[in-house]
């Protein structure tokens, strides 16, 4: 079993430092309820590896992904990118450079798609690239590539995903999320809903992103998976999860 | 890696305007910066002030107080290549591109000038931003023939190959616009709009009183063109859910105010003021 303290690849440089990070929900509709679900949060991430958040489930490991992602605030503590040149503090960052950033710097496999209904799943998948100004004829082979590998037969490549089945719609996620070979991947447990066969596959791709220096931080909750993928596990039990009921999302905390 | 260039200049300039008709009808005090490149999308609900703000940067409407100002330093607009009609904005043929215009304060000549050179307006309903009495063809080129192109043959071909990139039949473009279904009014709508490739786009409810099949095609149809032209878009909705997928950063207005603002996921995943709160989780999801 790897721990927190396991050796960093030697290579490797931080890539995202997070400093004593918090989260609060105030819910006005229910009487200005507040909720911590996050406490004093730290991290170091490399290039080149994979750190997995291990924590009870439900306890919300997700807010910690979706606060890198921007789309939850980040209300109180630090986020800091490195780069050759510089580091960037995500805590100010304008609303408007969050487009850019995503675009070019951090991607995201979320757990659920989230398309134009109208979209076919090859084109879902080479948005990311086509977004910035990638040639279009060399975006769709890529793309056509990655969903072979992830085995989403050919028949569905034209079809919008939206009627598709759950571990169909994750692999046109996966491969939306990996195309674009971000420096900076978050995964929010990728291989839920997949077969052996494909698992393997994600597991893979997530070999070969780290070998191209790409810093990896996931949730997964295939204790198979985790074994395989993860460089270091960052235990969540102490920060995370919240004194009433864990909320993980501002509609699910209403409901 | 090298960090990435996030700067981003600023093409709109909002500052102060107030526009009421009456006590909390209308807006207030509303300040932005709009950037190049961005979909900002200014939701509320009817009678927020959201459609009389949209007026008013559009350049139809005189604010009350306050400036709305236009930097047109960044890449120059089709226009402004071209030659056609730049002296007529800027007013002075020794003005350079660069100038910042005060939409209010550069008299209505040039403001026109500037609404049919460098701007473009899509209103909800099609049949206000058509002539429903002329051809297809002749809708899309009106706003080329107004930047000063003549040549019949180009026209229309540049009016054909408008009506395939919002899917319509070009076999149709001598057919008047009344003949056309409303969702076919609305993308020949927005190819008149988008031909002389403007800078930047104000939507009022691009979707708003079409069939969700045909809202649908309308949604990929526009995020594609904006990502093909480079648009900068202010975008009205009531509809959080075309929010969500065309807007990089939302507005939220109440009651003639900005109640908040963010990214788009910050401000329907995690909510700040009461009333975004009540308006998030008043949304049916299927």
């Amino acid at each position: 079993m790897l721990s927190e303290t396991g050796v960093s690849p030697k290579r490797a440089q931080p890539r995202l430092t997070v400093n004593g990070l918090h989260k609060q929900f105030l819910l006005h509709g229910q009487g200005g309820l507040e909720i911590d679900v996050m406490r004093d949060l730290s991290l170091t991430l490399h290039a080149g590896e994979c750190l997995v958040l291990a924590g009870r489930s439900g306890i919300g490991k997700s807010t910690l992904l979706k606060m890198l992602y921007g789309d939850y605030r980040i209300d109180q503590g630090r986020i800091r990118l490195h780069f050759d040149d510089g580091e960037l503090d995500l805590e100010t960052l304008p609303a408007y450079a969050w487009h850019g950033l995503r675009r070019d710097v951090i991607g995201y496999v979320s757990q659920f798609l989230r398309v134009v209904p109208r979209v076919a799943a090859v084109d879902v998948v080479m948005e990311p690239l086509l977004a910035r100004g990638a040639d279009e004829v060399e975006s769709r082979q890529r793309a056509e590539t990655l969903l072979a590998r992830l085995n989403l037969p050919e028949r569905l490549w034209q079809l919008p995903p939206g009627t598709f089945s759950g571990g169909e719609q994750q692999r046109v996620n996966i491969a939306r999320g990996f195309i674009g070979e971000h420096p900076l991947l978050l995964l929010d447990e990728p291989t839920a809903s997949l077969d052996a066969a494909n698992r393997d596959v994600v597991i893979a791709l997530i070999s070969e992103a780290k070998a191209r220096g790409t810093a990896m931080l996931g949730i997964f909750h295939d204790e198979d998976v985790r074994e395989r993928v993860a460089d270091r596990l960052l235990p969540l039990d102490g920060s995370l999860g919240s004194l009433t009921t864990a909320s993980q999302d501002f509609r699910e905390s209403l409901s | 890696m090298k960090k990435p260039a996030l700067e981003r200049p600023v093409l709109l300039d909002v500052q102060d305007i107030t526009r009421l008709y009456g006590p909390a009808k209308g807006c207030e005090t509303i300040d932005f910066q709009l950037h190049a490149g961005e979909v900002l999308g200014i939701v509320g609900e009817s009678g927020s002030g959201k459609s009389t703000l949209l007026r008013v940067l559009a350049g139809l409407e005189a604010p009350d107080a306050g400036r709305v100002l236009y930097r047109r330093s960044s890449n120059e607009p089709e226009a402004a290549r071209t030659g056609t009609g730049r002296n007529e904005i800027s007013g002075d043929p020794k003005e350079n591109a660069e100038a910042e215009l005060d939409l209010y304060a550069i008299g209505e000549a040039r403001r026109r000038a500037l609404l049919r050179l460098e701007w473009g307006l899509v209103h909800q309903n099609p049949r206000d931003g058509l002539r429903m009495g002329v051809s297809a063809g002749a809708n899309i080129g009106e706003r080329l023939m107004a930047q000063g192109q003549r040549h019949y043959g180009r026209l229309r071909a540049t009016g054909q190959d408008w009506m395939r990139q919002v899917e319509l039949d070009p076999g149709r473009i001598d057919d008047a616009p009344r003949t056309f279904s409303g969702g076919m009014q609305q993308r020949l709508q927005i190819a008149r709009t988008l031909v002389t490739r403007p800078r930047l786009v104000f939507m009022d409810e691009p979707t708003g009183g079409l069939d969700v099949s045909v809202q649908a095609r309308l949604l990929d149809m526009l995020r594609t063109l904006v990502r093909q032209l480079g648009l900068s878009v202010v975008l009205v909705t009531h509809d959080l859910a075309v929010a969500r997928l065309l807007a990089h950063r939302l507005m939220v207005m109440r009651r003639g105010q900005v109640v908040e603002t963010g990214l788009t996921d910050q401000i329907l995943d995690d909510p700040q003021h009461e009333y975004t709160q009540l308006l998030v989780s008043s949304v049916l999801t299927p």
